[in-house]
């Protein structure tokens, strides 16, 4: 028994060195990245992955980089977890640190280890609570009350313009301890507000469609006269689809009963949503601009040379179902990847 | 203590020459340790660096402190699902009476206090009303995931004294991290209790037959309560430890994910899942273990999904050696 355990940690050893050894095979100045992930299991998190990657092996050869080394690490959706990995990867001598907070207040204690040793960290589409600190060098994200208010503020129109009063509207709000989600809810009441429109109902839903299926199935239940779903990320929209289909209201556009749906995000569900005009508006994430943000900052906070703002933010992309197929979109990307 | 007990609980048989050390499951999980340290710090040369041990021992007591209290209770053959999440919930109450008075030694008393609290529930709803462990400490999990979000509507509890961070995330002499230094201490003292006292003899023969014990006169109601008690102090304690490491606490401190590495760390350290058999310093080298391998998962930059599935081979490997062990017991 002894045996077998002395050899299955050798061959872990063996395996390990191979890729210490891999690791080191690598020549010429390299740019050291740490990204620490929260969870890496959706679209999004690829698609902001491989942004970042593309665009810094284009750009780190003006900046005399010969090569990018990323280190990523996944906390797995644990905050104390996170704090371990952003340890290791200020022990591994990271030129540059990229964090996706998954919780907004202990975030800080890492920002603080990393600006500590002289690492300068980037917090990644979720910023630091209000007031905590210190805060973290840099703060790249989607400005998601413009996200929500300018969707929402289109969708209004287009409705009204099509002749039908939003009536008895229901909004799926994400996570109640997330910025982003407080953020588009408060973005799509200030665009009903416009229109002398009131959201009827809020359903939270955790970031977890499970729970948005429970909270909209009660939802609709109270209202059955809703023509009106806004969603705070149109990962949740077969949630939506599952009830309305029960409900037989799940038509596309055009259609007498058709129930008028604007969401966030662009994640390929919902692009598909949208080229079948079963969703009608969408506030996308702009991953290219988030990635270009980054690249334009980097380069001078490793250096120390920063004196940009301290948050870019970075303008959504607003979507008409009728125009989704003449703009080039993150979520579409990977619909055709999936297709191929 | 007799020698079948001693070997039971870890311990080294006096006198011994080298080839009986060696069977030791301690003595090697030792030498296995030192042996992946010296090939890691050849293959990784900042693996040894001082930042990077005390960093991954930070990592080993996150992973320990609970992994001690679980060993106690899995020597009765029980489990105590509840321990990341008792963690969590007594450190946001804590930091909560902590955030309102700004009094460090209130809120440090409170975390111990609810996660004793709730350890009391566990072990009175096991040893007294014989219910199943695992369903009471799966409820009591829920309950204490269920409280944290109502008090916190699922932020964060932040804004605690400063001093609070600086005592119990600070380091001793700048070097030795204060979590590694309570980790060791820790570790001592529940080694005494558990190898040299009659508490901890009357618990392996709890574990080894709990009937037998009883009919010997052993209170095993007595001894049943304690261990969970003894689990809710370890949370306690890793609550306040982890709360001062983010200067926070939150819903999102103790994932129902992280039972893996604590019930790995136990059943690598020796403990049996079939009762009878464990140790602190088992469970002690388990958590370094534990930590070592997601160590050096990040530092090599191994793929993350790779990470997921050496993480499971790993469990799997754990639970074929409780068999083999159990087996060999047997016969």
């Amino acid at each position: 028994m002894k045996k077998r355990l002395a050899m299955v940690l050798s061959l872990g050893m063996a395996l390990s060195m191979m890729g210490g050894f891999a690791c080191q095979a690598e020549e010429g100045k390299t740019l050291k990245l740490g990204i620490s992930w929260t969870h890496y299991n959706d679209s999004l998190f690829y698609s902001w992955g491989e942004g970042l990657e593309k665009i810094m092996e284009e750009t780190c050869k003006d900046h005399g980089y010969d090569s990018v080394e990323w280190v990523s690490i996944v906390a797995e959706d644990d905050a104390a977890k996170q704090a371990a990995d952003i340890s290791d990867l200020i022990t591994q001598d990271c030129d540059a640190i990229i964090a996706y907070a998954y919780d907004n207040q202990a975030i800080a204690s890492s920002v603080k280890e990393a600006q500590e040793a002289g690492i300068p960290i980037v917090l990644w589409d979720r910023d630091e609570a209000e007031g905590a600190t210190p805060e973290a060098d840099l703060f790249i994200g989607l400005d998601t009350y413009n996200q929500a208010y300018l969707a929402g503020k289109a969708f209004f129109q287009k409705m009204i313009d099509a002749g039908e009063t939003p009536t008895d509207i229901i909004s799926i709000m994400g996570a109640t301890n997330d910025n982003n989600a407080l953020n588009r809810q408060k973005g799509f009441e200030d665009a009903a507000a416009e229109f002398d429109l009131e959201i009827k109902q809020t359903v939270p839903s955790d970031w977890d469609s499970e729970k948005a299926l429970t909270g909209f199935t009660a939802a609709w239940q109270a209202n059955p006269g809703s023509n009106c779903v806004l969603i705070a990320s149109d990962f949740i929209v077969t949630s939506v689809q599952t009830v309305l289909e029960a409900n037989d209201a799940w038509y596309p556009a055009g259609e007498e009963d058709h129930v008028w749906i604007c969401s966030q995000d662009g994640f390929p569900t919902g692009v598909k949503f949208m080229q079948e005009g079963y969703m009608d508006y969408s506030g996308m994430y702009n991953v290219d601009g988030m990635c270009e943000n980054f690249a334009n900052a980097v380069y001078d906070l490793i250096d120390g040379t920063y004196e940009g703002e301290a948050k870019l933010y970075t303008e959504p992309m607003v979507v008409d179902a009728a125009d989704v197929d003449t703009i080039e979109l993150w979520g579409a990307n990977y619909m055709d990847e999936a297709a191929e | 203590m007799s020698e079948k007990m001693r070997e039971a609980a870890g311990g080294e048989k006096n006198g011994r020459p080298l080839s009986e050390l060696l069977k030791n499951g301690n003595t090697i999980m030792m030498l296995l340790i030192i042996a992946a340290l010296l090939i890691l710090s050849i293959a990784i040369p900042r693996f040894m660096s001082v930042g990077n041990i005390f960093n991954l021992l930070v990592q080993a007591s996150v992973i320990g402190l609970p992994a001690i209290g679980l060993t106690f209770i899995i020597i009765t053959a029980g489990i105590d699902l509840s321990l990341p999440t008792n963690m969590a919930c007594s450190a946001i109450l804590g930091c909560l009476i902590m955030q309102k008075t700004q009094n460090v030694v209130l809120g440090v008393l409170s975390i111990l206090f609810f996660a004793v609290l709730f350890g009391c529930i566990n072990g009175f709803s096991v040893a007294v009303l014989k219910m199943v462990p695992m369903i009471v400490t799966l409820a009591i999990q829920t309950l204490n995931t269920g409280i944290s979000n109502f008090c916190t509507q699922g932020t964060s509890i932040g804004g605690l004294p400063e001093s609070f961070s600086r005592i119990f995330a600070g380091s001793i002499g700048g070097v030795v991290p204060v979590s590694v230094l309570v980790f060791l201490v820790v570790a001592v003292i529940m080694h005494q209790v558990l190898a040299k006292t009659i508490f901890g003899r009357q618990l392996f023969q709890t574990g080894i037959n709990e009937r037998a014990a009883r009919v010997n006169g052993i209170n095993t109601t007595k001894i049943l309560f304690c261990i969970y008690v003894i689990g809710g102090v370890m949370a306690g304690i890793n609550g306040v430890l982890t709360a001062a490491r983010l200067n926070s606490a939150g819903p999102t401190m103790g994932p129902a994910s992280a039972f893996n590495n604590i019930v790995c760390a136990c059943v690598l350290g020796g403990a049996s899942v079939w009762g009878g058999k464990g140790s602190i310093l088992g469970t002690v080298f388990g958590s370094i273990v534990m930590a070592i391998i997601t160590n050096v998962m990040n530092l090599l930059n191994v793929d993350f999904f790779a990470t997921y599935v050496v993480k499971g081979l790993v469990i799997i490997v754990v639970c074929y050696l409780d068999v083999l062990r159990n087996r060999v017991k047997e016969n």
